[in-house]
């Protein structure tokens, strides 16, 4: 799964510090995720698109192995 | 997050503060000889020769140092594995269980290892440190992983 987190941070002008803050996490856990190192449960994907007020759609994206 | 099974965060000091002086004691008692001042007398449910005597006595002399301290090795190192971090979330509870399935594979790799290799009245060694493989490689591997993890940070 790819994730844009990067770009919709830096929208916001939020750190991984402010966005980890926001969402309840540690700064590590932002960092994995923007490097597509973990992939977040559902829970923390809607609360990330609820920070950005946008759709999980719009912040993640399935690419072809995840169908596998 | 459930988290309900795990100690508070403070607990992982204290665990560490059990578990390292503890161990390195263990090891101390194992290799050379236990101090007579843990001798006591306790109460024993198999005394030895428990189906061929009559009467067997329940009450046995034995030197309690190496049972305190694995006991004590042990409870510091499940307060390790097992207390929140300071910021527990979901990322860290994965790899905690990464690590615990991780620990279970060497820990009988190990084990395996031990019984093609080790026989006789040497195994009771391999079985008072199987005791304790288990969970120091849960925390060795758990640590390094967090570390890993905080390195990477400053990679940017």
């Amino acid at each position: 799964m790819k994730n844009n987190l990067k770009v919709w941070r830096a929208k916001y002008s939020f750190t991984q510090q402010d966005l980890a803050d926001k969402i309840n996490v540690s700064r590590q856990t932002i960092n994995a995720l923007e490097k597509g190192k973990y992939i977040p449960s559902t829970v923390l994907a809607l609360k990330l698109s609820a920070v950005f007020e946008t759709t999980a759609h719009d912040i993640f994206e399935l690419e072809d192995h995840d169908w596998n | 997050m459930n988290t309900n099974y795990l100690f508070p965060n403070y607990a992982k000091r204290i665990g560490w503060l059990l578990a390292v002086p503890s161990f390195i004691l263990l090891c101390l008692v194992i290799m050379t000889d236990s101090p007579d001042f843990m001798e006591f007398t306790v109460f024993s449910i198999i005394p030895d020769d428990f189906l061929n005597q009559e009467n067997p006595s329940y009450w046995v002399t034995n030197n309690l140092a190496d049972e305190v301290l694995t006991l004590t090795t042990i409870i510091g190192g499940l307060l390790i594995a097992f207390s929140k971090e300071k910021k527990e979330d979901e990322y860290i509870s994965e790899i905690r269980k990464s690590s615990v399935i991780w620990a279970v594979y060497v820990n009988y790799a190990l084990y395996m290892l031990a019984t093609i290799t080790i026989y006789g009245f040497d195994f009771l060694w391999v079985l008072q440190f199987n005791v304790l493989t288990l969970l120091i490689v849960l925390i060795v591997r758990y640590e390094w992983y967090k570390y890993q993890l905080k390195k990477s940070l400053y990679e940017e």
